[in-house]
């Protein structure tokens, strides 16, 4: 029980920044901090494959992309003009699809958002296990490169495909009803249920990730981590580990996707780029690798800032800086103790020689 | 019947036959050694009985059951556990968290078990506990449990690799350099341990150069010289063996 007294204080600290925006009126917080929120939930999936079961990927937008991209594209894209062909009204037969009117009268027959949703996951859980199997033979250097090259295919498609609306990317992405009365979207009203959606997500993200890495499966990760070949000679399938956790990072990433599309009402193929990759390595890294609270902090903080705009149009170039900067003086990342440590070591050193 | 039994294997490194067409087999509860000089292929012999490396051709039979095209954890599964030579231990993992990982083998609980925390996983969980630190108090480390295990002395990570072994409950267990780098009085201490264990029912095959451990303990002996098996006998029959005098001492020219 005593790994769960974090997300007590988690869930306090939401409430808590709720309530504070509320009372210096300053909600329009919310907005980024609702963006954030599923940003992180990405990240602390990514944190468990990377710093946990020691297997980088720098394909995880892609992932994200896949998500949101399906999602948006089957609850956007109008069927009616199909609607007698025999899929399309065997679908509509089943209660897959809901029609709407759009802003000039016209009827307007789409997927719905929890069967959309549902593709969106599987596809990428599909892929996940597809790429996953031969991928996660490969190790450090290689095994980055090829999730990169699956990173780069992922934001090519995006940007030539019209069903995905290439450069434009696609707008007007619906609302998504999760149960009577809690609907994800960017409705200005709907800024604090939105705010609570996204952060009760990632708290049940966390209790699941928590749960993994506290189990005898998740003890079998950081084994492989140490050593494959003991860990093999231990028992552990590592490969058949290492793939479901993989998989089950590509299902968070594209839970987010489909989650923050529909809050956002469009994607576009920034998401899906390389750059977002590297940042969401980025972060878990700055978070300490095997450290789920540090990626779910770290990522949260610097999504914020960034979405605030406070690293202007610098914004890749600074999470590169942070990353070289990590890298040379905090290599186990910034909320590990010792780190506190060594600057506490330099600092009398610096008075005795002054 | 022959615990293990290994026929006619071999290796190929390039132009190097590491191992040569090696036969041997293991009788159920006897500690069998494996013995020669440097690059004899003994270590290699190892790895590919425990599938760490492929062989090119061979046969091994574990508890008269095919082994020889199975995955490295399989064979962990079926009741073969193995030590390394250069200890490898789980960096990052305490003591008591690398023996709990020797528990896999003996355990069920699986992703989804983990993720939801099954009730069964916890009360499984508990049980790997308490056997782990059973077997770090059979190895006297228990105390060390909560330290990490790459920061402790080198005998001291010997023993949690041992006890890590250990704690998968192997029928057959493979010691890889058991006495390596370590002096005297700790190799005395090694050969008591092995004792212990084969008093405990479990198999033992090891490599090893410490000669007066290997004829103290075993019951039997192999030795590899390039590759070939050039003898396999008792300890005391292995000492008179002119062949074995020869590769270790040299050739007598007078």
């Amino acid at each position: 029980m005593r790994q769960y007294f974090p997300l007590c204080i988690f869930l306090a600290l939401v409430v808590l920044i709720q309530l504070v925006t509320q009372i210096t009126e300053t909600a329009f917080y919310l907005t980024q901090l609702t963006m954030s929120a599923y940003y992180s939930l990405l990240i602390i999936g990514l944190c468990t494959i990377m710093g946990y079961a020691g297997q980088i990927s720098l394909g995880h937008a892609g992932f994200f992309a896949i998500g949101g991209y399906l999602s948006a594209g089957l609850t956007t894209h109008n069927l009616q003009p199909f609607a007698d062909t025999g899929i399309t009204s065997l679908l509509d037969k089943a209660g897959l699809l809901v029609s709407s009117k759009d802003l000039y009268g016209d009827t307007l027959l789409t997927v719905h958002p929890w069967i959309a949703c549902i593709v969106a996951i599987s596809t990428a859980v599909i892929i996940a296990l597809v790429l996953g199997g031969p991928v996660l033979k490969l190790k450090g250097h290689y095994l980055a490169m090829a999730t990169l090259g699956f990173g780069i295919i992922i934001f090519r498609i995006a940007m030539a495909t019209p069903y995905f609306g290439e450069a434009d990317g696609l707008s007007g992405v619906p609302s998504f009803t999760l149960l009577p009365g809690i609907t994800v979207s960017g409705d200005f009203g709907a800024r604090i249920i939105n705010y609570y959606i996204a952060w009760g997500t990632v708290l049940i993200g966390m209790l699941l990730l928590i749960n993994l890495v506290n189990s005898r499966m998740g003890r079998a990760l950081s084994a492989l981590h140490g050593s494959e070949e003991a860990a093999q000679a231990m028992g552990v399938n590592t490969a058949r580990a290492k793939l479901l956790t993989f998989v089950l990072s590509a299902a968070y990433a594209a839970l987010a996707g489909v989650l923050l599309t529909h809050y956002n009402g469009s994607i576009g193929p920034g998401e899906a780029g390389v750059m977002k990759s590297v940042r969401y390595v980025a972060i878990v890294a700055i978070g300490g690798m095997a450290h789920l609270w540090g990626a779910l902090i770290i990522g949260t903080l610097l999504n914020f800032m960034s979405m605030r705009g406070l690293f202007g149009s610098y914004d890749d170039a600074v999470f590169g800086i942070i990353l070289i900067l990590i890298m040379l003086f905090a290599p186990q990342g910034l909320l590990r103790l010792h780190i506190w440590k060594h600057i506490q070591k330099i600092k009398p050193k610096k008075h005795g020689t002054a | 019947m022959a615990l293990l039994e290994v026929h006619n294997i071999n290796k190929r490194f390039g132009g190097l036959h590491a191992v040569n067409d090696v036969s041997f087999s293991v009788s159920e509860n006897t500690i069998k050694a494996v013995i020669g000089p440097n690059g004899a292929g003994k270590t290699t012999l190892f790895n590919l009985i425990s599938r760490n490396i492929e062989a090119n051709d061979g046969k091994v039979f574990f508890q008269n059951k095919p082994i020889h095209s199975l995955q490295p954890y399989e064979i962990a599964q079926r009741g073969i556990s193995r030590t390394f030579q250069n200890i490898k231990l789980f960096h990052g993992m305490s003591a008591l968290e690398n023996v709990m990982v020797g528990c896999h083998p003996k355990s069920r609980a699986g992703f989804l078990a983990g993720i939801l925390r099954l009730p069964s996983s916890l009360s499984e969980e508990k049980m790997i506990r308490e056997r782990a630190y059973e077997f770090l108090d059979l190895l006297g480390i228990a105390d060390l449990a909560h330290l990490e295990a790459t920061s402790l002395a080198f005998g001291q990570q010997r023993a949690v690799e041992f006890a890590r072994a250990l704690a998968s409950e192997p029928s057959l267990l493979l010691l890889d350099e058991p006495a390596a780098g370590l002096n005297i009085y700790e190799t005395a201490k090694v050969a008591k341990l092995i004792t212990k264990i084969q008093q405990r029912g479990i198999t033992i095959l090891l490599v090893e150069h410490d000669m007066s451990l290997v004829m103290d303990i075993s019951d039997e002996i192999v030795v590899l010289s390039f590759g070939k098996k050039i003898a396999e006998d008792h300890p005391a029959a292995i000492q008179q063996n002119k062949e074995v005098i020869q590769i270790y001492l040299g050739e007598d020219d007078a």
